[in-house]
């Protein structure tokens, strides 16, 4: 089957407009519990080509090493998928931050990225369920490698879609030296329910 | 949560599912006292509702990792988030017995958890929900499959009849070294190869002579660091030696020779050339020829050998 | 003469919403930016004198526009309306001279409250 997918100016915005709030709510909360200021960038929304998504995810890493997690959402028909990408150097500072203490092992990063996980996605999707009256729910999340290549996150091969809503948040702290990336996929079937929702707030 | 509302039916229905469905549930106090404990924490416990009720969470399980359960409940009260952790992180939170425990090749249930804070009509979190999953099948699956995916990526790498180095690994073995070896370090290439191999094999069978191959490289193995040791092709082997005198390689030849000869192999004779690591030794290649030349050498019979 | 107000935020929907969000029986003009240099220059033009000002903006974001408001001691009595809900975010802009944090999305209750606390709201 294929939909007819895509989104208008105004959409867009909407949808971007949206995600800030979220995004600013799980600030409030990863910034409570490092004890931080984390710097709100503006959210990049817009439709991916399945062929194009490499490069978008390429694109947060910048050939530095990462460390993924996914995690799939699902509510009132609306299905999509989150990842958190993790550049490694972040975690030195992180483990500081957060108060772990001992040497910086492969386990201790993947509490780290868990914790972070849990706070991000959590927070963000409850964040734009709420504006849009949608309750979401998550499934496990879901490690998709650690110190990896970007390319090597998204396994080649049976993806069934064509095309997707992304929009991708960029997390920075202050004075230090931390950032990750956070991306809220929908699929193609979710985005015309999505689209319908959005018009309604836009009248 | 929705609004829907349920008729009092609806209800009993409700918690007969929640008592027999297939996944934990706790509900603790902000004391970590149990409120709440299903049959599924029932019967994998063996601790019965009753019995678990306003006890101590770490009083009825001491093993239970308690700082760190600790530090994820903390962010589920005090940031108001759920919380998700992986049998990744830790291989479960409550130590139980397999659910499959004759086909399930674990013994213990690997687990997932999720913990919710609970929010009371003015708001304030006092209580949280712990909720455990099975994820045994899945943790064997993919411990299964990393084995597997490693198995595949070692064969690639060794000789499939004697499990040493093949050539092409072994040459990169000796490049690496090469590169970062400390200058003036004494390291020797050493390479043996099975007398008139060939001929072995056309008398007593290819099956003895893959026999022989094995023995050699399981004394081979045995003698130095068996990761450093490969079989080039046919009766030929080789052996790194990082910092080993002359007289320390020697010796190592001997116990070979002598593992050989013990075996009840005296018609397999084993020659050998040995190259030190000099300034002009660039690449591995560089290395292999001169220890093949000072092999060849020994093989013939007016020379004494190297 | 009537009050100028300024929306100033980067997404025409934000901008909407808090227009919308205005008690409807208060008499101002209305002018709209949609980042923060467009938004100086407005109220260098006299269009600001009450602003609802949003902070993740491209070009010049919220914090940009209130220190240059400060350092240029602009006739403007600033609303932060952010979802960036950040306790630090807010301290940062009331001690950068706004008057209000209002946290998005912003309607028509929170806009009235802030409002008349402050005493902008008169006349009504």
């Amino acid at each position: 089957m294929s939909y007819a997918c895509a989104i208008t100016e105004d959409q867009r915005d909407c949808y971007q407009e949206l995600t800030n709030v979220a995004m600013g709510r799980a600030a409030e909360r990863l910034a409570k519990l490092l004890d931080t200021f984390v710097r709100l960038p503006v959210p990049r929304v817009s439709m991916i080509e399945n062929s194009d998504i490499r490069m978008a995810i390429q694109e947060v890493g910048q050939d530095s090493s990462v460390s993924a997690v996914c995690q799939g959402f699902a509510g009132s028909g609306v299905v999509g998928e989150t990842l958190l990408i993790f550049k490694d150097t972040s975690f030195a500072n992180l483990a500081d931050m957060m108060h772990y203490s001992g040497p910086l092992s492969r386990q201790a990063e993947l509490e780290l990225l868990m914790d972070t996980a849990s706070i991000l996605i959590g927070t963000c999707i409850r964040g734009i369920g709420e504006q849009l009256e949608i309750d979401f729910n998550q499934s496990h999340p879901v490690i998709l490698g650690q110190h990896c290549q970007t390319a090597d996150i998204l396994r080649s091969g049976n993806s069934t879609w064509n095309s997707t809503l992304a929009i991708e948040i960029h997390y920075q702290l202050e004075n230090a030296n931390v950032e990750c990336d956070l991306l809220l996929l929908f699929t193609e079937e979710s985005v015309n329910i999505l689209n319908k929702k959005i018009d309604y707030l836009l009248d | 949560m929705s609004q829907t509302h349920f008729e009092l039916n609806d209800i009993h229905w409700l918690m007969d599912i929640l008592q027999d469905i297939d996944i934990g549930l706790v509900v603790l106090d902000r004391k970590y006292r149990v409120q709440l404990w299903n049959s599924f924490m029932d019967s994998h416990s063996g601790i019965s509702p009753q019995k678990a009720k306003d006890r101590d969470l770490f009083d009825l399980f001491p093993d239970l990792p308690q700082d760190w359960f600790r530090q994820k409940c903390s962010a589920v009260y005090e940031l108001k988030i759920s919380t998700f952790t992986i049998w990744e992180q830790r291989p479960y939170l409550f130590r139980f017995p397999s659910a499959r425990p004759i086909t399930g090749r674990s013994s213990f249930m690997y687990q997932n958890t999720h913990i919710i804070p609970l929010e009371s009509a003015n708001g304030s979190v006092n209580h949280i929900c712990l909720l455990i999953y099975d994820a045994t099948d899945s943790a064997i699956l993919h411990t299964d499959l990393k084995a597997t995916d490693k198995l595949l990526r070692d064969a690639r790498k060794r000789d499939l009849l004697t499990g040493l180095l093949n050539f092409q690994t072994f040459q990169a073995v000796l490049q690496t070294y090469i590169q970062e070896v400390q200058p003036g370090s004494t390291s020797h290439l050493i390479m043996l190869d099975i007398e008139n191999f060939s001929a072995y094999n056309h008398s007593h069978g290819f099956a003895a002579g893959d026999e022989l191959l094995k023995k050699i490289a399981a004394f081979i193995q045995a003698s130095t660091v068996p990761e450093l040791t490969a079989r080039l092709s046919g009766g030929r082997f080789a052996l790194l030696m990082p910092d080993r005198s002359t007289s320390e390689c020697q010796s190592c030849l001997d116990k070979i020779r002598d593992s050989l000869s013990n075996s009840g192999r005296q018609d397999a004779r084993l020659s050998c050339g040995m190259a030190l690591l000099s300034p002009e030794i660039c690449t591995a290649s560089d290395w292999l020829i001169r220890a093949e030349a000072y092999l060849l050498g020994s093989q013939k019979p007016d020379d004494s050998g190297e | 003469m009537s009050l100028n107000l300024l929306i100033c935020d980067d997404s025409g929907f934000a901008r909407k919403q808090m227009a919308k969000s205005l008690p409807p029986d208060w008499k101002v003009d209305i002018h709209f930016a949609t980042d923060g240099v467009e938004g100086i220059n407005a109220i260098r033009e006299g269009k600001g004198d009450i602003v609802l000002l949003d902070l993740t903006m491209p070009n010049m974001d919220g914090f940009g526009v209130l220190e240059i408001i400060r350092r240029e001691d602009l006739p403007a009595m600033v609303i932060v309306v952010s979802g960036d809900i950040q306790p630090e975010a807010r301290k940062r802009v009331l001690d950068l001279g706004a008057l209000a944090f209002i946290e998005k999305p912003i309607d028509t209750d929170k806009a009235r409250q802030v409002l008349t606390e402050y005493g902008i709201l008169t006349g009504i």
